[in-house]
């Protein structure tokens, strides 16, 4: 700086630093916009950026015996994480099938001979539907240890052998000798029962649902027929004369069973010794009672018939928004995983079913696992003739 | 709506959390972003006062005929743009005949008429525009003895911008000064008004180097401030008077 005639310098000072540079900015600024930025990646990769306006698909179907999976709360959570929920009309398989369709979006029988009927009517009347078939759960029958112990004294129920624990869960039943057992109308002090603990003069014989309204029944029908016959009926008379044939078999238990669900209860031990029901039922009582106590219910067992038939539940979608719950139903895997757990044999697209993974799920637990046992598979007749066997003992379906 | 039903909250609002703090935090970004872009849109050193005193008209025109038409085209631009974008309802009575036929094209005419019927700070800012746009305005602050460093600054010294010299004298510097600094008015007549401002740090700045402005009357707008006042002169630096120690400029513009 100069004190004489001589013009002053001045300083040339650098430009000011862009605001977006300034920490006074960048401080609120980069937390705010990092939080902003980390949150619309997240919500881009997970496909939630506009969650908020998603719409809840409500969607109202009858099942039978697969209800208890819609009303797990796990898969109640699971739908409602792909935005749905499912509301169940509970209902026997057939009646199911034979009900109104008009204002459901789904059906879901526990078996196919149930599924049938309901493509059938749907196709009649040239209306939407869609099938997916996720599980599978066996025909089993269910009993108490003292009275499996009782057939296994009669020579008709062999326990299956797991090194793993102490007494047998599974037992395998030689459904011709226990159909005979039946047809003498033996009862269980017959059989000396006292002996192992079962106090009960009543004929033995497997409760069922009612045959007439649900699968289960109409299924262990057809069963009891193919064991009888060693074969499905071909003709309308035949189906008739085969279903007369074994009709005593069933009528004996009197009314049939307002629901398999007696068998899990305390009064079931006198009510209905030997229950039909599906294998899911009973390994998910299992795994709950190992979930909850850690321990097994030792009093209840399973009889496996030597001539098994797998009983396959059909997903029958009605409309888009239900065809959408059907291929998730086949292809989430948290949603195959909570089958699963809940002793359903799931599906493999394409590789059959996945028993191995059944198996290992159990083992990992510590539930008995049951054995494939005999290869003797049953079927069951077509649709008609099904029906018409079934017709003997019920009225004749008229759809609504 | 699936954001209506409680089960549907009861798995989602993890996801529905990360969702409001997304939005959140995006409005609070914008926001910041706008609210700190609106104070600095402009540098400190180059914000534009609120209040204008002197506006010499022909020198404005000047800068519109002359300088080889540079600033002409961008100085219609900017006219129209301001007339077109102005509702009717906004613009003083003397100026609407203007804009209404500057909307339909802007000539030296319109122009004229634009400068002398608008407010003189909307004419500074135009000419501020057009001139940081050109960057032909360099920026001086003689309150800090100091010269923003700026592409302006190393065209008029006809120097690369990343080998800015320390130090600068304004005389000879052939382009538009913004000057900053405690201007006093020094002597009246009833043709011009002179101000002067200190220039450099002598011990007293009134018997120091001073910046020497001379304004027509005709110019002054409004009435001058008595005693010191802060203010920015636009101009232009005509030479430097080593007898008065004075720096020459000429003004054309003056706000506070």
């Amino acid at each position: 700086m100069s004190s004489d005639a001589s013009e002053p310098s001045l300083a040339v000072r650098p430009r000011p630093t862009p605001f977006f540079l300034r920490r006074r900015f960048l401080r609120p600024f980069a937390p705010v916009a990092s939080l902003a930025v980390g949150g619309l990646v997240a919500l881009l990769v997970s496909a939630n950026l506009l969650l908020p306006f998603e719409r809840l698909v409500t969607l109202e179907g009858t099942m039978g015996a697969m209800a208890h999976f819609f009303n797990d709360e796990r898969v109640r959570e699971l739908l409602l994480r792909h935005h749905m929920r499912v509301e169940v009309i509970r209902q026997g398989s057939r009646d199911g099938a034979t009900g109104d369709l008009g204002s459901l979006d789904f059906a879901f029988p526990s078996g196919q001979p149930a599924a049938d009927l309901t493509v059938q009517r749907r196709r009649a009347e040239g209306k939407y539907y869609s099938q997916h078939r996720p599980f599978v759960s066996p025909i089993v029958l269910a009993t108490y240890r003292e009275y499996a112990e009782t057939l296994r004294a009669a020579g008709v129920a062999t326990p299956q052998v797991n090194p793993h624990f102490d007494r047998p869960y599974h037992y395998n039943l030689d459904m011709v000798g226990f159909l005979g057992l039946v047809r003498a109308e033996k009862s269980w002090d017959d059989l000396n029962g006292r002996a192992h603990g079962v106090t009960n003069g009543n004929k033995v014989l497997a409760q069922t649902p009612d045959v007439c309204t649900s699968n289960s029944g109409a299924t262990y029908f057809g069963l009891v027929s193919y064991v009888v016959h060693g074969r499905v009926p071909t003709t309308e008379e035949e189906a008739t004369d085969f279903a007369t044939e074994i009709k005593p078999l069933l009528d004996d238990q009197g009314l049939p069973l307002p629901a398999p669900e007696i068998y899990f209860l305390p009064e079931g031990r006198q009510t209905a010794p030997i229950t039909v029901l599906y294998e899911h039922q009973y390994l998910a009582d299992q795994l709950g009672h190992r979930e909850q106590s850690g321990k097994l219910d030792d009093d209840r067992v399973l009889l496996h018939p030597n001539t098994a038939f797998q009983n396959q539940p059909q997903f029958v979608a009605l409309n888009e928004d239900a065809n959408r719950l059907g291929r998730l139903l086949i292809t989430d895997p948290e949603l195959r995983r909570r089958a699963l757990e809940l002793g359903l044999r799931v599906l493999d697209p394409g590789r059959g079913t996945s028993s191995e993974q059944l198996s290992t799920f159990l083992a990992e637990r510590g539930v008995p696992v049951p054995s494939p046992g005999s290869d003797t598979r049953a079927v069951l007749p077509d649709m008609p003739l099904l029906e018409k066997m079934i017709s003997v003992s019920c009225p004749p379906v008229v759809p609504k | 709506m699936a954001v209506a039903d409680p089960s549907w909250w009861g798995v989602w609002w993890p996801w529905l959390l990360v969702w409001g703090i997304t939005v959140v935090s995006l409005v609070a970004t914008v926001a910041i972003a706008v609210a700190h872009w609106c104070r600095h849109r402009a540098p400190a050193a180059t914000r534009r006062p609120g209040i204008s005193f002197y506006l010499d008209d022909e020198s404005v025109m000047d800068l519109y005929r002359q300088h080889g038409g540079k600033y002409k085209a961008a100085l219609r631009q900017e006219v129209q743009e301001r007339s077109t974008s102005t509702n009717e309802g906004e613009v003083s009575a003397d100026l609407a005949p203007v804009q209404a036929r500057a909307k339909r094209g802007v000539n030296s005419e319109i122009f004229r008429s634009y400068i002398e019927n608008a407010e003189p700070i909307t004419v500074i800012g135009i000419i501020i525009d057009v001139l940081e746009q050109a960057g032909d305005i360099v920026h001086v602050d003689l309150r800090k003895q100091a010269v923003i460093s700026s592409r302006a600054l190393a065209k008029a010294l006809d120097t690369d911008d990343d080998k800015r010299p320390t130090a600068v004298r304004l005389r000879g510097l052939e382009t538009f000064v913004s000057i900053r600094g405690l201007f006093r008015a020094t002597d009246r007549t009833p043709a011009v008004t002179t101000f002067e401002a200190p220039y450099g740090e002598p011990p007293n700045p009134v018997d120091g180097p001073q910046v020497h402005l001379t304004c027509t009357a005709s110019g002054l707008r409004r009435r001058v401030p008595t005693g010191m006042f802060s203010a920015r002169c636009l101009g232009r630096v005509e030479d430097w008077d080593p007898k008065t120690r004075s720096l020459i400029v000429h003004p054309i513009a003056i706000f506070r």
